[in-house]
């Protein structure tokens, strides 16, 4: 057991780290390859000091001392057993062009893959699973990038790239209709609650302006909680030694934002 | 005498079978235009038009005529019905015209619809017109036009008197308004001149073409600040033309100036650098390079001097050799001219490909603009006309109408292509005398005189109070920027927002 949770956290480290990357680069790069034309720029050399010309204007979409206020669709994507459906409520304020604070409220519930029913009903394996019923979080937002693509109908799309990191508790539901009761225990079998767990955000996304009012969003996060693996066990039994460990939700958002 | 009694009967027989035929057309008309049949309307007025002889049949032909030309203004055959009412007009007021003030005022009414061309309401009030007999709605009509003819003539203040008695609640008002900025500020009176286009640009939402009237207001209170060096000023207004005018450009070129007066040398060239994208290729600046050039040089910048030049021979030499050719192939003959003009702007001109640019410069001002207008008007007209009753093919009202359409269509052509030849000539001479100064940079430039040329360009400048981003906008503190480098690639929206970023190279 504990090898395979080891190979599982290896796996999830490495799998968070590819998409991370992989994120990353596709936000900096696929904007300068397509749709038609593209054009960045960086917070941190906004005035372009070593260029002959520039072009300096009004900011098209200004951020600074606004409210964000959003909806986003979240899936956790790195789940073996089940399918982790949420929704988020995000409000956000905006200090400065880059720099942000985000308030994030999200709920949802979980539906088995066909695969946990297969090991249950061909197998009789019972599969022990972290259900992630809620993630309440602040973070900070660092926007070092914007830019505009040109599509080729010639109408210009601004955006925006962010990074994300923050603190919060994610809400994990126990059920334990994988427990079976010997008939010589003296303990009940527990029944399903929810525990909460301190939470550290990681994250990627990126803004595209509708207009001057309104964004399409989408962002790459990383929740990395630390779990007690007593709290999973099928009896509340203080004698059972509790191990904990990292477990991490790798979600992907996708939703939409209002400024005001 | 027996004879001549025989021809005296005959003579009152037929006058008064046409007279009494005339009466009986003219009611048929009127019965035709009360049940809205304006075509059948026009053909019986027409017809009693032409067939009302004598003292008695007078009074039909008049109403006959006034008939004509309200049957076809009802079937939006504006420029058809302004022949009928001109006609009217330019008999004057007088008690055997009793439509005159009727014909005036739907004249004005026509002319606000369509636009009938300052030549054709200029020429109608070469008759004399005792002003108390304009009815009220016409006076504006009137005197506008009255005034124009005097401004054309530049006889300014019979002008300014005209326009002044425009009132204000005559659609000509604003107009007239804009025309005595104009004139105030010809007689040095700046602040007068700008208090008018301040009101035009006020009132200019309330009317027709009155995004063209505020452009021309914004353009003309600019350069009275540029005039008198409130450079800053000039620049706010010339901030205002939009991008998708056809004036954005020449704004932003005469911004490039002020900005050069005011030893903004970033701001000049970048606005330069929008003239000479790849965008503008075929548009009139040959000025820019001069200006480039000594912008350059104040920044103690010679090689770029010398770039400029050579850019600017490279571009308008062939320019000039083409324009010449097209000048010399068309004096005495607007009508090619001015289809050479128009098939330029069509994209079907093969030839004189290197005088383009200049042919779009003219395809651009507003002489050809509203011929075009009075061209698309008339062939519309004339288009709507092949499908008339055939009763007008019988009765000859096509062939007048026809015939008047095609002679107003041909005047327009003609005169424009008049006009356009004079500004064609007119670029043509600005362009030697461009050339001619970049010899004179360029061989200074050779012999080593650069302090001279430095010292020429000691231009009484303006204080160099305020900083300016692209676009020809003030920085505000605290306003929100972006920045985008340019990296050799025209972006379309970025164009208009360059801002140099070179510091002057000059020893302290």
């Amino acid at each position: 057991m504990k090898v395979a949770e080891l190979k599982k956290k290896s796996f999830d480290l490495l799998q968070i780290a590819k998409i991370l990357c992989l994120t990353t680069t596709v936000s900096i790069i696929v904007p300068a390859i397509t749709p038609y034309a593209s054009h960045l720029a960086f917070a941190n050399d906004e005035r372009f000091t070593n260029f002959e010309i520039r072009v300096i204007r009004p900011r098209f979409f200004s951020k600074r001392r606004k409210f964000e206020l959003g909806t986003e669709g979240v899936v956790i994507t790195n789940q073996t057993f089940i399918y982790t459906y949420l929704a988020s409520g995000i409000l956000t304020y905006h200090f400065t062009e880059s720099l942000g604070l985000e308030l994030s409220a999200t709920f949802g519930a979980s539906i088995d893959k066909e695969d946990k029913s297969i090991l249950e009903t061909d197998f009789n394996i019972k599969t022990q699973i972290i259900r992630t019923k809620t993630i309440y979080s602040g973070s900070l937002l660092w926007t070092p990038i914007y830019g505009k693509y040109q599509l080729a109908s010639g109408r210009l799309i601004y955006f925006d790239t962010y990074l994300i990191g923050g603190l919060g508790t994610t809400g994990v539901e126990y059920q334990f209709d994988h427990c079976v009761r010997n008939e010589d225990e003296e303990q009940e079998i527990r029944s399903d609650y929810i525990a909460q767990y301190p939470t550290f955000t990681v994250g990627v996304g990126q803004r595209f302006f509708l207009d001057r009012k309104s964004s399409f969003k989408w962002n790459l996060r990383n929740h990395s909680l630390q779990i007690s693996s007593a709290d999973g066990t099928c009896v509340d039994d203080p004698n059972i030694e509790s191990i904990d460990s990292i477990h991490y939700n790798l979600t992907m958002q996708i939703g939409y934002s209002r400024f005001f | 005498m027996k004879k001549l009694t025989v021809k005296i009967g005959i003579t009152l027989l037929l006058a008064y079978s046409s007279v009494t035929w005339a009466a009986s057309s003219f009611k048929a008309a009127k019965k035709y235009y009360k049940s809205h049949d304006y075509a059948r309307a026009a053909t019986s007025f027409f017809k009693s038009m032409q067939k009302s002889r004598g003292k008695k049949g007078r009074s039909i032909k008049n109403k006959s005529e006034w008939g004509v030309g309200q049957s076809l203004e009802k079937m939006e055959l504006y420029y058809s019905a302004s022949m009928y009412y001109s006609k009217i007009v330019r008999r004057g007021a007088k008690s055997s015209n009793p439509f005159f003030r009727k014909a005036l005022e739907a004249l004005g009414r026509i002319n606000n619809r369509v636009n009938l061309g300052q030549s054709h309401v200029v020429q109608l009030f070469k008759t004399k017109i005792n002003p108390a007999s304009i009815p009220g709605p016409a006076r504006g009509f009137y005197f506008y036009y009255k005034g124009v003819e005097a401004f054309g003539n530049t006889r300014y203040k019979s002008a300014q008197s005209f326009f002044k008695r425009v009132q204000s609640s005559s659609q000509y008002y604003i107009k007239a308004l804009f025309h005595l900025g104009v004139i105030a500020n010809l007689s040095g009176k700046h602040k007068q001149g700008i208090k008018y286009f301040e009101k035009v640009r006020e009132l200019s939402n309330e009317v027709k073409n009155g995004s063209w009237l505020q452009e021309q207001s914004n353009l003309n209170i600019a350069r009275i600040h540029y005039e008198t060096r409130r450079y800053r000023d000039s620049i706010r207004y010339y901030a205002e033309i939009p991008r998708q005018s056809d004036n954005w450009l020449q704004a932003l070129f005469e911004a490039s100036w002020a900005f050069f007066l005011m030893e903004k040398a970033n701001n000049t060239l970048g606005n330069i650098h929008t003239l000479h994208s790849p965008f503008f290729d075929r548009r009139f600046f040959p000025e820019s390079y001069i200006l480039q050039a000594i912008t350059f040089l104040r920044l103690c910048r010679y090689d770029r001097v010398k770039e400029s030049m050579t850019i600017f021979k490279r571009r308008y030499a062939p320019v000039l050799k083409d324009i010449k050719t097209l000048l010399a192939a068309s004096e005495r003959k607007p009508k090619q001219f001015f289809r050479n003009v128009y098939y330029y702007r069509t994209g079907s001109l093969k030839s004189y490909q290197n005088a383009w640019a200049i042919l779009d410069a003219l395809s651009r001002t507003d002489t050809y603009k509203q011929a075009g207008t009075t061209i698309q008007n008339a062939d519309r007209e004339l288009a709507r006309l092949s499908d008339s009753p055939g009763q007008w093919r019988v009765i000859g009202l096509l062939k007048t109408l026809r015939g008047f359409l095609t002679k107003k269509k041909a005047a327009a052509i003609n005169d424009t292509g008049k006009r356009l030849y004079r500004q064609g000539v007119g670029f043509y001479k600005y362009l030697i005398e461009l050339s001619n100064q970049t010899r004179l940079i360029t061989a200074e430039l050779l012999l080593g005189k650069v302090d001279k040329l430095r010292a020429k360009l000691k231009i009484e400048s303006a204080p160099k109070k305020g900083n300016f981003i692209g676009g020809m906008q003030s920085l505000r503190i605290g306003q929100d920027l972006e920045y985008w480098p340019f990296e050799g690639e025209y972006w379309e929206d970025e164009l208009g927002g360059y801002v140099y970023n070179i510091a002057s190279k000059c020893s302290k």
